[in-house]
C-alpha cells in the first residue's frame, strides 16, 4: 500500500510538473545562430541584425543550402534600430511569429563604426542577461556587420557556423586571433592588456584597401603575397575574409593589424600555433622558401624597471620545417640549416620590432599584455592602479630576441635536380 | 534527545566536507575576490587555518564531554539557563544559514535554469526534499553523502579541470591584492566561511567510533579549505578578479565556458545535477542542525514532528530579502561585515570558546577530567 502511494505521488509530480512556467517548445523558438550590432542611425542606439534560423532548411544530407541554392539560406536575417539589444528583439517579435532567444547564438559582429565610438554603453548588454554565453565569438566587422551577415558562403547552409570554422582555422594560420566574450572581458578590466579582435571584411571592397594600408613594410610585400585573393575576381556572389585584428584601446577601436602583424601579435600572447611563412631566399634573389613556423615553448617576456624606464626582454624560441626551396640549393645541410635558421629569426624580429613599435607609436595600446609582467612586481592592487601602465606603455623600452631551430626538412633531403 | 541513529566515520566526514563547501556555488568566490582581489584566495586560505584553531575548542569539549552534544555539553558547564541561550543562539544561527542558503540556492536555480518559474514554488519543492531527508534522520542523510559524496567530489574536479585551460595565472597577482593587513583582518572577520563545523557539535555523538571523532572535523575542514580556495583560485585565473567582484554565481559561469570543440559544451547542464545534488544534502543537514538545536535546547525527545514547523519558518525567513542582491548580501561577506557574518562567526566559534574558557576554569563539571 506504501510502495503504491509513493508511485501513485511520483505520477503527480511528473504529470503535474511538466508544463509548468519555463516550458517553451522548440517549434516556437527563433533562434539566433549570429548577431549584429552597429551604430544606429540617431547614433545612439543600435542597428541590430538578427540571423535566425531557418530550421527546415538545416535538414541533413540535403543539398538544398550550398549557400543558398534553390529553396535560399538557411537562415532569415532581420535588421530593427532600437536603443539596445533586447528592445531590437522586441521589436523583431513584432514580425517574427517566434520567440527570439540567444540560447544558441555563436557569433557576435561589431560593425566597425560601432567600435570606433566605443562600446561601454553595450558591453554589460552582452553579459547580463542569462541568454548571452562568454564563450560567444566576437568579430570586427570592416563596414556594417548587416551587410557582412548577408553574404552567404558557399560550403555552408549555416552562415554563422562559416564564421566559427573560419575563426578556428587560426590555429593553423595565425592570422586572426579566436576571442570570445569572455576572453573579451578579462583584458577590459585587467588594466594590463587591451584588447583585440579578429577582423571581417567582404573580399571584393575591401582588401585591397586594407592590404594597401596596411601591409606597408618590406616583409609583408615579400611574404604576403601567396595569401590575398584578387579583387578583379567576379563580383557576384561576395565572398567575407579575416583581414587582420581589430586592435582596442579602452572600450574603442584604435586601429587595424593585417593578418602578418596579427601573426606577431598572437605569437607575443601565446596564442600562435604554427602558420606557414615564405621568405625570399637569402643566397638567391627572386627565390622563394616555404616553412612552417611553429611556436613550441611559451614567448619569455622579462620586465626590469631600469631609472624610471620601463624595460623588456622578449625572447622567442620558435622551431620551422622546411615546406619548400625554390631555389634547389641544398639547405638540408646542417650548416646551411643553421644560416637559414638564422636568416628566417632574423626576419621575424624584424617583424616583431615594427608591429610593436606600431602599437607603442600608432596605438599606444598595449595588446601585447607587457602590463602582466608589470602588475608582478607589486605587492597590492591599488600600488599597481596607481602607477598608471596603459599611460605608461607608449614609452617602453622593449628588446627582442628571435632564435629559430630548423628542426624537420619534409619528406626529403636534396631538391630534385633537372638533368 | 534520545536516538538510535548512528553515523559512520566516512559518512560523517563527507557529510560535512559536502556543508562546508556547498557555498562555491552560490556567491562565495565572488565575497571573496571583492574583498582580497586578486588574493581573495589567501582569504579562504587563512580562514581555514584560523578556523583550525577555532576547531580545536570544539574538539576539546567534544572530547571532555564523551556522548554528549554542544548543547547539553553548555548545560553541563553552564548550567540551564545559559544551556537554554547558547541553544537558541544556535538554533537561530542554524535557521538564518539554512533560509540564507535556500534563497540563494532558489534564486541561482532561476538565474540558471528556470527563469520565468516563481521563487516560492523552487523553494518549496525544495524544502519538500529537506523535510524528507530530515525526517528519515542524520544517518540515512550521512549514509546519502557518503554514497553520492566520491561522485560528486569526482563531478566537481572534472568540471575544473575542464575550465583550467582557460584560466591565465597572470591574474593572481598583485599577489597580496588589498595588503597584508586587510588581507589578516577580512580572513578572521570571515570565519564564516567555515561556520557550518557547528554542526558537528550536534552530530559527535552519534559517531559510531568515539575514538576517531576529533579527525572527522579535521579532516573535513583541510578538506572544504582545499575544496573552497581551489574553487576561489580558479575563478580568479579564468575571470580576472575584476571580472569575479561582479558575477553573481562564478562557479556556474564558469562551467558556461566550458567548451572542447563540437561534442563538449554547454556542460552546465550536468553542473546543474552535480549542484543539486550537492544543496540537497547540505541543506538537509543545516535544516536537521536547526530542526535538532531546537529540540535539544527544550528538551523535545523526538525531533522529527517539529520539521514541518520549522521549515514553515525556514521558507518564510528565506522570502524576506527583497531581490537577489539583498539575499546575496543578508547572508555574507559584504565588504564591510554585517551583523550576520559576526553572528555566523561568533555562533560558531565564539560559543565552543566561551565554553572552554568557563570549562578550564570550572575544571569541566560533568566531565571526563572532573
Amino acid at each position: 500500500m506504501k510502495k503504491r502511494c509513493v508511485l501513485i505521488g511520483i505520477l503527480l509530480i511528473i504529470l503535474t510538473t511538466n508544463g509548468c512556467w519555463d516550458r517553451r517548445e522548440l517549434e516556437n523558438l527563433g533562434l539566433v545562430k549570429a548577431l549584429g550590432l552597429d551604430l544606429g542611425p540617431d547614433r545612439k542606439g543600435l542597428t541590430v541584425t538578427t540571423m535566425i534560423a531557418i530550421p527546415s532548411k538545416f535538414g541533413s544530407g540535403q543539398s538544398n543550402g550550398g549557400g543558398g541554392g534553390a529553396d535560399g539560406p538557411g537562415v532569415l536575417l532581420i535588421s530593427m534600430d532600437a536603443p539596445t539589444i533586447y528592445e531590437a528583439f522586441n521589436l523583431i517579435n513584432t514580425t517574427v511569429n517566434r520567440e527570439v532567444t540567444l540560447l544558441q547564438n555563436q557569433v557576435l559582429l561589431i560593425g566597425e563604426e560601432l567600435a570606433r565610438y566605443g562600446i561601454e554603453k553595450w558591453v554589460d548588454n552582452l553579459i547580463r542577461f542569462r541568454e548571452m554565453r562568454r564563450n560567444m565569438l566576437v568579430f570586427v566587422c570592416k563596414g556594417k556587420a548587416g551587410e557582412i551577415m548577408k553574404v552567404q558562403p558557399k560550403l555552408e547552409t549555416n552562415p554563422a557556423e562559416y564564421f566559427t570554422d573560419l575563426v578556428a582555422l587560426s590555429r593553423r594560420t595565425g592570422m586572426y586571433p579566436m576571442v570570445t566574450v569572455n576572453d573579451f572581458l578579462k583584458n577590459y578590466e585587467a588594466y594590463s592588456q587591451e584588447n583585440y579582435l579578429p577582423l571581417l571584411a567582404k573580399f571584393q571592397e575591401e582588401v585591397g584597401e586594407t592590404e594597401s594600408n596596411q601591409a606597408g613594410g618590406e616583409e609583408e610585400s615579400k611574404s604576403g603575397e601567396g595569401g590575398a585573393p584578387k579583387e578583379e575576381g567576379p563580383k557576384e556572389p561576395a565572398g567575407i575574409r579575416l583581414i587582420g585584428s581589430a586592435i582596442f584601446k579602452k572600450d574603442r577601436m584604435v586601429g587595424v593589424f593585417d593578418i602578418y602583424e596579427t601573426q606577431i601579435l598572437l605569437l607575443l600572447n601565446d596564442e600562435f600555433k604554427e602558420a606557414m611563412l615564405t621568405i625570399e631566399d637569402p643566397l638567391k634573389k627572386d627565390n622563394y622558401i616555404v616553412f612552417n613556423l611553429l611556436a613550441t615553448a611559451p614567448v619569455q617576456i622579462r620586465y626590469r624597471p631600469q631609472n624610471n624606464v620601463n624595460s623588456f626582454k622578449v625572447k622567442l624560441k620558435l622551431e620551422a620545417n622546411i615546406v619548400s626551396i625554390q631555389s634547389r640549393i641544398d639547405y638540408t645541410r646542417p650548416q646551411l640549416e643553421n644560416y637559414l635558421g638564422r636568416v628566417i629569426a632574423g626576419e621575424l624580429k624584424k617583424r616583431v620590432d615594427k608591429t610593436i613599435k606600431k602599437a607603442q607609436q600608432e596605438f599606444n595600446s598595449d595588446v601585447f599584455g607587457f602590463g602582466d609582467k608589470v602588475k608582478r612586481i607589486f605587492i597590492t592592487s591599488t600600488a599597481y592602479e596607481n602607477y598608471h601602465w596603459p599611460d605608461k606603455f607608449k614609452d617602453s623600452m622593449i628588446e627582442t630576441e628571435v632564435k629559430v631551430d630548423i628542426r624537420r626538412v619534409g619528406v626529403q633531403f636534396q631538391p630534385p635536380v633537372n638533368r | 534527545m534520545e536516538s538510535e541513529e548512528k553515523i559512520g566515520y566516512h559518512e560523517a566526514l563527507t557529510l560535512l566536507v559536502i556543508i562546508l563547501s556547498a557555498k562555491i556555488f552560490l556567491s562565495f568566490p565572488r565575497n571573496m575576490v571583492l574583498l582580497g582581489d586578486a588574493a581573495g584566495w589567501i582569504i579562504v586560505l587563512l580562514s581555514g587555518i584560523y578556523s583550525l584553531v577555532g576547531y580545536f575548542f570544539l574538539a576539546s569539549l567534544l572530547k571532555n564531554y564523551p556522548g554528549k552534544n554542544l548543547i547539553q555539553i553548555s548545560g553541563q558547564v553552564c548550567g540551564g539557563i545559559i544551556a537554554k541561550i547558547i541553544g537558541l543562539i544556535l538554533f537561530f544561527f542554524f535557521l538564518m544559514i539554512t533560509s540564507m542558503y535556500l534563497r540563494q540556492l532558489a534564486e541561482s536555480f532561476i538565474l540558471a535554469i528556470l527563469p520565468r518559474t516563481p521563487i516560492s514554488v523552487i523553494t518549496l519543492s525544495f524544502l519538500i526534499l529537506l523535510i524528507y531527508a530530515v525526517i528519515l534522520g542524520i544517518e540515512t542523510l550521512s549514509r546519502v553523502a557518503w554514497l553520492l559524496g566520491p561522485y560528486l567530489l569526482a563531478a566537481l574536479i572534472v568540471i575544473l579541470l575542464f575550465s583550467l585551460p582557460q584560466a591565465t595565472f597572470d591574474f593572481l597577482v598583485p599577489i597580496l591584492g588589498p595588503g597584508p593587513l586587510p588581507l589578516f583582518k577580512y580572513s578572521l572577520i570571515h570565519l564564516s566561511v567555515f561556520a557550518e563545523i557547528i554542526l558537528f557539535g550536534i552530530i559527535a555523538p552519534l559517531i559510531r567510533d568515539q575514538g576517531r571523532i576529533n579527525r572527522i572535523g579535521l579532516y573535513s575542514l583541510l578538506g572544504a579549505t582545499i575544496i573552497n580556495t581551489g574553487v576561489t583560485l580558479l575563478a580568479i585565473s579564468v575571470f580576472n578578479y575584476a571580472s569575479v567582484q561582479k558575477l553573481i554565481f562564478p562557479v556556474f559561469q564558469l562551467t558556461r565556458l566550458i567548451t572542447y570543440g563540437e561534442f563538449i559544451q554547454r556542460v552546465e547542464a550536468v553542473f546543474v545535477f552535480l549542484w543539486f545534488f550537492w544543496a540537497g544534502i547540505q541543506l538537509s543537514g543545516l535544516l536537521y542542525g536547526t530542526v535538532v538545536s531546537f529540540a535539544e535546547t527544550f528538551r523535545i525527545a523526538n525531533y522529527r514532528p517539529l520539521t514541518f514547523s520549522i521549515a514553515v519558518l525556514v521558507f518564510s525567513i528565506s522570502l524576506i530579502p527583497g531581490s537577489m542582491t539583498e539575499a546575496v548580501e543578508w547572508n555574507d561577506y559584504a565588504t564591510s561585515p554585517s551583523f550576520i557574518t559576526i553572528f555566523y562567526s561568533a555562533a560558531s566559534f565564539g560559543i565552543p570558546l566561551l565554553l572552554w574558557l568557563i570549562g578550564s576554569l570550572r575544571k569541566y563539571p560533568g566531565g571526563v577530567k572532573k
